[in-house]
């Protein structure tokens, strides 16, 4: 074998070595930001600080900054001793992570939400709000170089978002902070856009890919065929969390009714569908359905149009050219001046690679249940969309027509079975009716 | 000189399919886990017990542990309410979010662990709705290259009505299990004793601290 050749493999086995070495960050760094969120839902303030770099920062809300493990640990034991009381709720449910390892893998940025779920002293409150990260390779572990959660929302239970929200807390007089709040803002009512730390992942600038001496196609077996399965093996699950990326981005984006970010997801021939509205033909529709049928861009005060993205199912081509993705949107909605409402919608997505970048192929978000905040889902729900109920009128009429919660409707599966590989079938007749499903189940079931 | 590099080529790819082999299980693991909460959310209890091993065994709250996948099947239809699927009744929400996973690899790469949260829309139409939370410590297992669920263990911390939301609920006294099994007992009791919100109970982990690789409380 020439040694041409085999500087040739080195090179690729470098990068793929390092490239390897980036998804196992991801996966330290999800392991990170999650235990956080597991530990502070039950009070473990040391465990918690002790995922923190020694000098690293901590922010949250209007706290302040707050410099070294034992200020963290000393700022998050405020909220009482180590261990919850009994009554005392603190949950932290933690998504949406949006990661983005440095091409050194020394270093890492990431935006991430979480919803959470308090109780002090008898009285019940939710919360939102989204982290940007800093995450260190501290000689093979990963630590937390700075936290700073932006707080979306508090309101109180009993009266929900708008009518029950709830300010931030003011820097602390027990212990004041190292520095003072590095953005000064208001949660609900106000409205807060927490900078990305990443650009438009379809209109920004790519990542770089290194430049690699190319390898002899034989087809037999050689040295360069297991290098270049083991590289495309590398490329597929890059493109599994590009997909996420791009899905996750278009819920962050919606969030913020950053209307050109969000039709920036997608191309001419894209398509969106939402509810039952019908479908939109290309980017430039997708535009008007957000910024005719939604309102204005940008945030606005005493409005939240929350669409967290959670349990994303991503199945990528073998030629990694297509890819699909289910999906499931918590949706925290409402204003001073519309319904102040939760729902819950799931999405079967299409993505395609257009000139090596990941776009919106079609959006399909079928509703499973929308019911207003002041009532909840067993007395109110509103009934699906339809285009006459939205501005603009869609291009083609919808594809699937279904009724939403208390019916059922399943959009179908786009993954067979993990296990046993089977397609699911169609369900029982008589779901969403009265009837015994008994008397119409089929044998296999 | 050329045949001793190839030789170090020769481990260094089969050093790096390995890792890779990692990689991939993490994910094809969450994607278990998330393929089970969509089959529940939309009443697939089938498809959702089809994605445990043989002999796995399902364990939730205090009601005991239920061992094999049929016994699993079984259970599983009778905490939603006893109907047989594929779907749901007209008025009953189901949707079960499966989040934030962490999931342990062996280092022989068959077998794992996972930590989720959920959080629950329950309830059913004109009568009543609920919130709910808890904590997974899982397993899996891999067999003839397939990951599967060995050990689900679902540690429910509440069960809220909607009306009123957690800040209403008062401790349990007593034995709490699921009124839905009365007539189905476990094939053996209980691994973990606990009390639900508002008691305190902290969900073992099955992984060391992150950072200073002890255990955690």
């Amino acid at each position: 074998m020439s040694e041409h050749l085999l500087d040739a493999l080195e090179a690729h086995l470098d990068s793929i070595e390092l490239r390897i070495a980036r998804q196992a960050s991801h996966e330290a760094i999800e392991r990170l930001q999650r235990s956080y969120c597991y530990f502070i839902d039950k009070g473990l303030w040391t465990a918690a600080s002790d995922l923190f770099a020694d000098d690293a920062t901590g922010e949250w809300g209007q706290s302040g900054v707050y410099r070294g493990k034992e200020r963290i640990r000393s700022y998050l034991a405020l909220r009482g001793p180590e261990g919850l009381g009994q009554g005392e709720l603190n949950t932290h449910i933690t998504c949406q992570a949006i990661i983005t390892v440095a091409d050194d893998n020394m270093s890492a940025k990431a935006r991430w939400r979480s919803d959470n779920m308090h109780c002090t002293d008898g009285t019940g409150s939710w919360s939102e709000g989204t982290y940007e990260n800093i995450y260190v390779n501290d000689g093979g572990v990963w630590k937390i170089a700075s936290m700073h959660y932006y707080v979306t929302l508090i309101c109180d239970y009993d009266k929900g978002w708008i009518a029950g929200d709830i300010p931030m807390d003011p820097p602390s007089e027990t212990l004041p902070p190292d520095a003072p709040p590095t953005e000064v803002y208001e949660s609900l009512p106000g409205a807060y856009l927490p900078a990305y730390h990443y650009p438009n992942p379809v209109t920004g600038e790519q990542p770089k890919k290194p430049d690699l001496p190319e390898l002899p196609e034989s087809g037999e077996d050689t040295l360069a065929d297991a290098v270049a399965a083991l590289s495309t093996r590398v490329e597929r699950l890059e493109d599994q969390r590009a997909c996420e990326k791009l899905q996750r981005s278009y819920g962050f984006y919606v969030d913020k009714a950053m209307w050109n970010d969000v039709s920036d997801l997608f191309v001419d021939d894209s398509t969106l569908e939402i509810g039952g509205r019908g479908v939109f033909l290309g980017k430039k529709r997708v535009l008007e359905y957000m910024g005719i049928g939604l309102g204005p861009t940008g945030p606005q005060r005493e409005q939240v149009i929350n669409h967290q993205q959670f349990q994303g199912i991503v199945t990528v081509a073998e030629d990694g050219k297509t890819a699909r993705g289910r999906w499931r949107a918590f949706v925290i909605g409402g204003s001073s001046w519309a319904p102040v409402n939760w729902g819950d919608c799931l999405y079967e997505n299409h993505y395609k690679k257009v000139d090596g970048v990941w776009v919106m192929d079609k959006l399909h978000a079928p509703f499973t249940m929308y019911t207003l905040y002041t009532d909840g889902w067993h007395k109110a729900t509103t009934p699906n969309t339809r285009p006459e109920s939205f501005p603009p009128p869609p291009d083609l009429a919808p594809t699937v027509v279904y009724l939403t919660y208390p019916n059922y409707y399943c959009e179908p599966f786009h993954y067979p079975n993990p296990v046993t590989g089977k397609e699911a079938p169609p369900p029982n007749p008589a779901a969403g009716g009265v009837a015994n499903m008994a008397d119409f189940a089929s044998e296999e079931s | 000189m050329s045949a001793e590099r190839q030789e170090r080529i020769e481990a260094r790819i089969a050093q790096l399919n390995a890792e890779m082999q990692k990689r991939e299980d993490y994910q094809a693991i969450i994607r278990l886990q998330r393929a089970y909460g969509f089959y529940i959310d939309k009443g697939y209890w089938r498809e959702a017990s089809d994605l445990f091993t043989e002999d796995a065994t399902y364990e939730q709250g205090v009601d005991g542990v239920f061992i094999g996948r049929e016994r699993i099947h079984q259970v599983i239809v009778k905490l939603s309410g006893g109907n047989p699927g594929p779907g749901l009744p007209f008025g009953q929400l189901y949707e079960r979010f499966q989040l934030q996973p962490v999931i342990t690899v062996s280092d022989d790469g068959q077998s794992a662990f996972g930590r989720w949260h959920e959080l629950a829309m329950l309830g059913q139409y004109g009568e009543h709705a609920e919130w709910g939370e808890g904590v997974y410590e899982n397993r899996y297992r891999k067999e003839g290259g397939v990951w599967k669920i060995s050990a689900l263990h679902y540690f429910p911390n509440f069960v809220a009505p909607y009306e009123g939301g957690w800040a209403v609920l008062k401790p349990v006294e007593g034995d709490w299990r699921s009124p839905e099994l009365a007539d189905f007992p476990p094939d053996a009791p209980p691994t973990v004793n606990y009390k639900p919100f508002p008691d305190q109970f902290t969900v073992p982990f099955h992984y060391p601290h992150p950072v200073t690789g002890k255990a955690v409380a």
